[in-house]
């Protein structure tokens, strides 16, 4: 018999959510999206008890929000993997908490993961995570080339948590998994700095909008000219990118992932990661994150986590 | 009939088939077998350091050059990996091979994103942690790496486990290190992949378990290791062994760790011989731990730069082996495995002017124009065209033209008749001074000059296409001639795919096209990866933007400029000098090796910059340095550069055309180009 876990996903609007000593961890910032999921509770009338806000532009709430919370607090390390990971586990380990929502929204894909290897340590058995995918990104001069999320330079780093292992096999290969996002100077920063024999370059399919697959394919054009295989995963599915990974990944072997796409995504791979210790996850990183990197809700999921 | 159909089926089976010879290119990723049988040395005969000083020398080796000039190639090609390759192409047992070449290589490569995360780990500590941590781990990783070999020679029954067991079981050095009673090649192979599992414990989780490195043996640099080096390996192979540790990319070692490393090389030991794989000195330290020690080129290291100092005619003859190699493992090119046969060797100047004028003279009258008395006299400006008119030969008449307006003594027909005597005595091999100076200017100074005014006046572009040119835009780097054939391949097998396949031979048109496709790509590439990215890109675009006008300049004042300096650039913000060094670093703009005088026109003494020739096609100048006039830059050059504003219109020295100023602007016009000569 195989081994297997019935997930769960569904839309905010559908979604049942206990009202019991609820935390929400969210990232608040100047997209409409990273308040979508918050003003949805609120309109439903249910209660937070504990707010926990990662205010990477130092942003001020909204004052219904602070009425309808009994405890904000406001994480302030976020320039520094390690300091931040610091706070978030003395917030997390000094509060009663037991019934987590994390928006994972707006927070940064480093950081994200490193939440999730917090919360998975503080023996959580199950986490609810909600995302919201905008109306559209914003592309500044051009339709497709002109994404960004972060300004200044990138500095290549292993995300805190997931390092991987290091072996002294003498003939040991290495797969990089590529999850291709819309900035290219990222994915091409992976792939000058990164060490590998077989490449895997993943794209959405079926992505939030069709055209978010041929972005991804322009703005990586120049990498798929190497040598690689190609794989698709479902943009709103972290479940089944996990599955995916599970399918795909050579066993005994050293494994990274650069996960440059979307939220989703990362998530499906930072659950793979937490499940398989010898995989690193690799990231360029930047010291400033573009506050404002898209317009609008689209669409917000839920996704229930069993650890 | 059935010849057709034969010759159809043979042309898709060979296309179906091809592989572009060029397709792996980066050394990170190409196996060792690959890298053996592409291996052509880079230490040719007059270098100071052969194949064999490499792998012997005991002085340590600092292998300097740019990105791509081909440092990982050399560290992987002495390294274990691809001596176990050797081992197997030569017929022999790897031990025997050891023996034969009396070295064994250690190939370290200092991943950035390891260092930068595990450095973070420790940023509240001391930085002796750090650097206690790093040397373990290094220490581990290394005597992890002389066990697997002894295990793969064991596996290989080239010696047994038992006389390994024994002489591990006496080796002092081995039981002063580490703490146990059973002593044998397993037990040491079970602490050192216990300790390495302690430190990936400690990456992944000690942030989140508030734990301290506190690893049940603490290992220093070269200690197990020489142990094991010392009683163990000697033994086995011969104690002229030379044990190389390569350690590639150490510009991403933190400064301490450089520091540590280069204490090891000022005092090194016999047993080791440490080479260096870095790219280029701005970004490495050469201080000790020791502060006031310095390591001193042929004092405690021998350095030996890539992508420096040889010569066209050397580079010339590298390449060609590099592509010989490829072109013979291809099943393509099984019958050509020259690459000059397939791309032609220098360009055809002369056919190229000829393409561009197609017997017009408007070339003529634009130069001419420039002369006060012909620019508003159309009778004295065809009288004048008559005389220098050679439709056969559009440099000459051009370079006719420049004679003309030039003249100062004389009135603007008799100089047209001195110009077309001197050609014709040059043509005709008759020796007086005229036709010696139109020698020297149709043969050296102004022929390329010539060629680029011709494309801009026409507006088509100059194009880049042959070996020759192909050397040049390479610029002493490995990896960007490889990238340049790639490219060239590819286009040609997309674009005229029967005709390259059945005569193996590519157009100067689909070269030029991959050509500038790659060199596009390659700027884009390396200015979104690299510090100041964005702010390096207009440099470089500004940079380029000046010297394309100076390109376009109708009278040739500054044939071929492609020479730059700064203006007391000790001068300017920090953030200038940090922005420069940065594309000194990645090897976007080049400095000359000695200081010289800095321009024709000033006396003065200083460093002089060029671009990296592989963007020359970008703008469309010449790939070749010559000397002469070269732009100086102020401090308030660079900034509107990097700021990417327009300069100044009434500043003479920048006299830029603003439709060029960023690189889309540069696409845009060359794209107005192309479409000009559709017309």
């Amino acid at each position: 018999m195989n081994d297997y876990t019935i997930y769960s996903l569904s839309k905010l609007s559908s979604y049942s959510f206990q009202h019991d000593n609820l935390t929400l961890i969210l990232s608040f910032t100047d997209e409409d999206r990273s308040s979508c999921a918050i003003e949805f509770l609120i309109g439903q009338k249910i209660h937070i008890d504990n707010l926990i806000i990662i205010n990477y532009f130092n942003k001020s709430l909204p004052e219904q929000w602070k009425n309808n919370t009994s405890n904000v607090i406001m994480v302030s390390s976020v320039k520094n993997a390690p300091d931040f990971a610091q706070e978030m586990k003395t917030i997390l380990s000094t509060q009663t908490i037991s019934n987590i929502l994390l928006d994972i929204t707006c927070i940064s894909n480093p950081d994200m993961f490193i939440l999730i290897k917090i919360l998975k340590k503080l023996n959580i058995e199950s986490l609810n995570i909600v995302y919201s995918s905008p109306t559209d990104y914003f592309f500044d001069n051009e339709p497709f080339t002109s994404y960004h999320s972060y300004n200044g330079d990138l500095i290549m780093y292993e995300i805190l948590g997931f390092s991987g292992e290091e072996t002294t096999d003498l003939y040991g290969g290495n797969e990089l998994y590529l999850f291709l996002g819309f900035e290219s100077a990222m994915s091409l920063k992976v792939i000058e700095n990164y060490t590998y024999d077989k490449l895997f370059l993943v794209n959405n399919l079926p992505a939030f909008y069709p055209k978010y697959k041929d972005i991804s394919i322009l703005n990586n054009y120049t990498i798929m000219d190497y040598q690689h295989t190609s794989l698709y995963v479902p943009a709103n599915n972290p479940f089944e990118v996990y599955n995916s990974l599970m399918n795909n990944i050579s066993k005994n072997k050293p494994v990274s992932i650069a996960p440059l796409s979307n939220k989703p995504t990362s998530l499906g791979i930072c659950l793979y990661a937490l499940d398989n210790p010898n995989v690193k996850i690799v990231y360029p990183m930047s010291k400033t994150l573009n506050p404002s990197k898209s317009f609008g809700t689209y669409e917000t999921y839920c996704y229930s986590i069993n650890f | 009939m059935s010849m057709n159909s034969n010759s159809l089926k043979a042309n898709l089976s060979s296309t179906s088939n091809f592989e572009n010879p060029f397709d792996d290119i980066n050394a990170n990723l190409i196996e060792p077998h690959r890298i053996l049988s592409l291996w052509c040395s880079p230490f040719t005969k007059n270098s100071i350091i052969t194949d064999e000083d490499f792998k012997n020398e005991k002085m340590p080796i600092i292998l300097q050059g740019t990105r791509g000039s081909g440092k990982t190639t050399v560290l992987k090609y002495f390294s274990f990996a691809v001596q176990s390759e050797r081992a197997k192409k030569n017929c022999v047992s790897l031990l025997e091979q050891i023996k034969c070449e009396k070295s064994i290589g250690f190939y370290f490569r200092c991943d950035d994103a390891f260092i930068n995360t595990a450095c973070s780990l420790f940023h509240n500590k001391p930085k002796e942690h750090w650097l206690s941590f790093f040397e373990h781990y290094f220490e581990l990783m290394l005597s992890g790496f002389i066990i697997s070999v002894l295990k793969e020679l064991v596996r290989k029954n080239d010696v047994s486990v038992d006389k390994i067991d024994e002489l591990i079981y006496n080796s002092q050095g081995i039981k002063a290190m580490v703490d146990t009673t059973d002593f044998s090649l397993k037990t040491l192979e079970d602490i050192v992949i216990s300790e390495i599992k302690y430190i990936n414990q400690f990456r992944n989780d000690s942030i989140f378990d508030n734990s301290v490195f506190k690893p049940l043996h603490i290992f220093r640099l070269f200690s197990l290791s020489l142990a094991l080096i010392k009683d163990v390996l000697y033994t086995i192979v011969c104690n002229q062994l030379s044990f190389l540790i390569l350690v590639d990319e150490f510009e991403n070692l933190t400064t301490d760790l450089q520091q540590l490393f280069n204490t090891k090389m000022k005092f090194s030991n016999s047993y080791v011989s440490i080479r260096i794989g870095r790219r280029s000195e701005g970004a490495v330290t050469t201080a000790t731990i020791n502060n006031d020690e310095y390591l001193r080129v042929d004092h405690d290291y021998k350095l030996f730069t890539l992508s420096q100092g040889s010569a066209i005619e050397e580079q010339k003859e590298y390449f060609l082996q590099i592509a010989k190699k490829r072109l013979e493992e291809s099943s393509s090119f099984s019958s050509c495995h020259n690459l000059i046969s397939i791309l032609g060797d220098k360009e055809d100047l002369d056919t190229e002017c000829k393409n561009l004028c197609l017997g017009k003279t408007d070339h003529l009258k634009t130069i001419l124009s420039e002369k006060h008395e012909l620019k508003n006299n159309n009778a004295l400006m065809q009288q004048v065209i008559n005389e220098i008119a050679y439709p056969d030969n559009p440099i000459a008449e051009t370079l006719n033209a420049l004679w003309v307006i030039r003249n100062k003594n004389s009135t603007a027909v008799e100089a047209a008749q001195k110009a077309h005597c001197a050609m014709l005595d040059f043509f005709g091999k008759k020796e007086n001074s005229l036709s010696k100076k139109y020698r020297n200017d149709y043969n050296n100074k102004y022929r390329y000059s010539i060629t680029v005014l011709l494309a801009s006046i026409y507006k088509k572009k100059k194009l880049y296409y042959g070996f020759n040119a192909l050397v040049h835009l390479s610029d002493n780097n490995a990896r960007t001639f490889l990238n340049y054939c790639k490219s060239i391949f590819n286009d040609a097998f997309f674009y005229e795919r029967e005709e390259f396949l059945s005569t193996k031979r590519i157009s100067k048109e689909s070269q030029n096209r991959a050509i500038l496709e790659f060199s596009v790509s390659e700027f884009e590439s390396i200015c979104s990866i690299i510090n100041y990215g964005d702010k390096i890109r207009n440099l470089i675009l500004g940079i380029g933007n000046v010297f394309y006008t100076k390109h376009k300049d109708r009278r040739i004042r500054y044939p071929e400029t492609t020479q730059f300096s700064f203006i007391d650039l000790p001068t300017f913000p920090q953030e200038y000098i940090d922005i420069i060094n940065t594309a000194e670093n990645w090897s976007l703009i080049i400095k000359r090796e000695k200081t010289q005088r800095v321009s024709i026109d000033v006396s003065q003494k200083g460093n002089l910059y060029r671009l990296n020739k592989a963007f020359c096609p970008i703008f469309g100048i010449s790939y070749r340095t010559r000397g002469g006039y070269n732009e100086r830059f102020s401090v308030s050059n660079i900034e509107q550069f990097i700021k990417a504003s327009l300069p100044s219109r009434n500043n003479e020295n920048l006299d830029t055309d603003p439709k060029t100023d960023t690189l889309d602007n540069i696409q845009l016009t060359l794209f107005d180009l192309e479409d000009s000569s559709d017309e």
